[in-house]
């Protein structure tokens, strides 16, 4: 059979950087807010209304950091990303304890679909779901946020409840995703 | 109202025996009963008593079932899951507090169960669905608890009332006590983790 999966991957000349890969474009959400490219004036969109994300924090056993290297690929999907460490202090060598492993905050939930997740994260798990799926505003590819199927955690977690808490997430939206987004 | 001292002892020794050959955890019901009332409401431990009973109840009854099927336990013919499953959006309201809740009116006894303290129930079952050991080392009864709450998450969403366009489903600070240094949240696990090896 002839492999037509790299019509997945078909995009505008436009969008392609003369030097390979995409050309990195800055974020606008659906309220007009702008999340540019350049690290100073992204930081400065994340810390401001209506978002105030926290830039690097520490509660409890959570500790955060923004990765911009990371977000700057990712920002055009509407994605922050996140270095975070996480140590029970009151159970030593827990199985949760990680270092600097990636987190990634959605500014618009709703914006996401099945294909993102697959191309920007390579969660490969949504590519055999048919019809809906539900995502958490707030996702990782460490395992022990994934189901035992591959996909995000939906269900509240109080670990990622204090990694949310640390970012600057006051509430986490749960929404219904699409593989695609609907033709304009 | 919680039992007696010496009630309770009785009581919680043998629910935490047979948890402890289900789930591995050794003294969970009897730390539980003993966190101070200022780390955990008394409310919310009995919340918390009933639905670990609950799941224990259950699970053992399709222990029993599974027997004839290869230890296969199908956690979906639990009375859990089949409330959760019943659980509509046609079930529930908007509160004052602008919390969703389950209409007083409606019977779904076990769906009303898992739905209130929701966030922490269903938190606190996903790290009993782990084991303590995590992923490496989790027994059937593990898997198919965790397969359970994965199922349930995928139909979270359905719970919320048609008419709310944009659900906030829950606030993490208010679900786990995070923004008072996560002492609700840290005085669980510590119990549950109690004599752990």
């Amino acid at each position: 059979m002839v492999d037509r999966t790299w019509f997945r991957y078909r995009v505008r000349e436009s969008e392609l950087d003369p030097e390979g890969g995409f050309k990195e474009t800055a974020y606008v959400t659906s309220d007009g807010y702008e999340f540019p490219i350049e690290q100073e004036k992204l930081e400065a969109a994340l810390i401001r209304e209506p978002y105030h994300l926290m830039l690097e924090n520490q509660l409890n056993c959570a500790h955060v950091k923004f990765d911009y290297k990371e977000t700057q690929r990712l920002i055009r999907y509407g994605i922050v990303a996140y270095r975070v460490t996480w140590d029970w202090k009151i159970m030593p060598n827990h199985y949760t304890k990680h270092e600097d492993e990636l987190y990634y905050v959605f500014l618009e939930p709703e914006a996401i679909t099945m294909e993102i997740l697959d191309v920007a994260l390579g969660n490969t798990a949504y590519r055999h779901v048919s019809g809906k799926a539900t995502l958490k505003q707030i996702v990782s590819n460490y395992p022990l946020h994934l189901q035992s199927d591959g996909r995000y955690v939906v269900q509240p977690d109080p670990l990622m409840g204090m990694v949310a808490t640390a970012i600057g997430l006051r509430r986490i939206e749960v929404v219904h995703i699409d593989r695609k987004k609907p033709e304009a | 109202m919680l039992l007696s001292q010496a009630q309770a002892n009785t009581d919680f020794g043998l629910l935490d025996r047979q948890f402890y050959v289900m789930f591995s955890f050794p003294k969970a019901f009897t730390s539980l009963h003993q966190i101070d009332d200022s780390e955990v409401s008394e409310e919310v431990k009995i919340e918390l008593t009933m639905i670990l009973r609950e799941v224990l109840a259950q699970f053992m009854e399709e222990d029993e079932r599974s027997a004839q099927r290869n230890g296969f336990v199908n956690w979906g013919a639990t009375p859990l899951a089949t409330g959760w499953r019943q659980l509509k959006p046609d079930d529930m309201m908007r509160a004052e507090s602008g919390d969703i809740m389950v209409k007083p009116t409606n019977r779904n006894h076990y769906g009303r169960m898992l739905y209130e303290y929701g966030p922490l129930k269903l938190g606190v079952l996903r790290y009993i669905a782990q084991g303590p050991y995590g992923r490496g080392a989790q027994n059937r009864y593990h898997l198919a608890l965790e397969q359970m709450l994965d199922s349930m998450s995928r139909t979270i969403l359905d719970k919320v009332p048609n008419d709310e366009y944009n659900a906030y489903f829950y606030t993490p600070s208010d679900a786990f006590g995070i923004t008072q240094n996560g002492k609700e949240i840290v005085a669980i696990m510590k119990a549950l983790y109690t004599e752990v090896p």
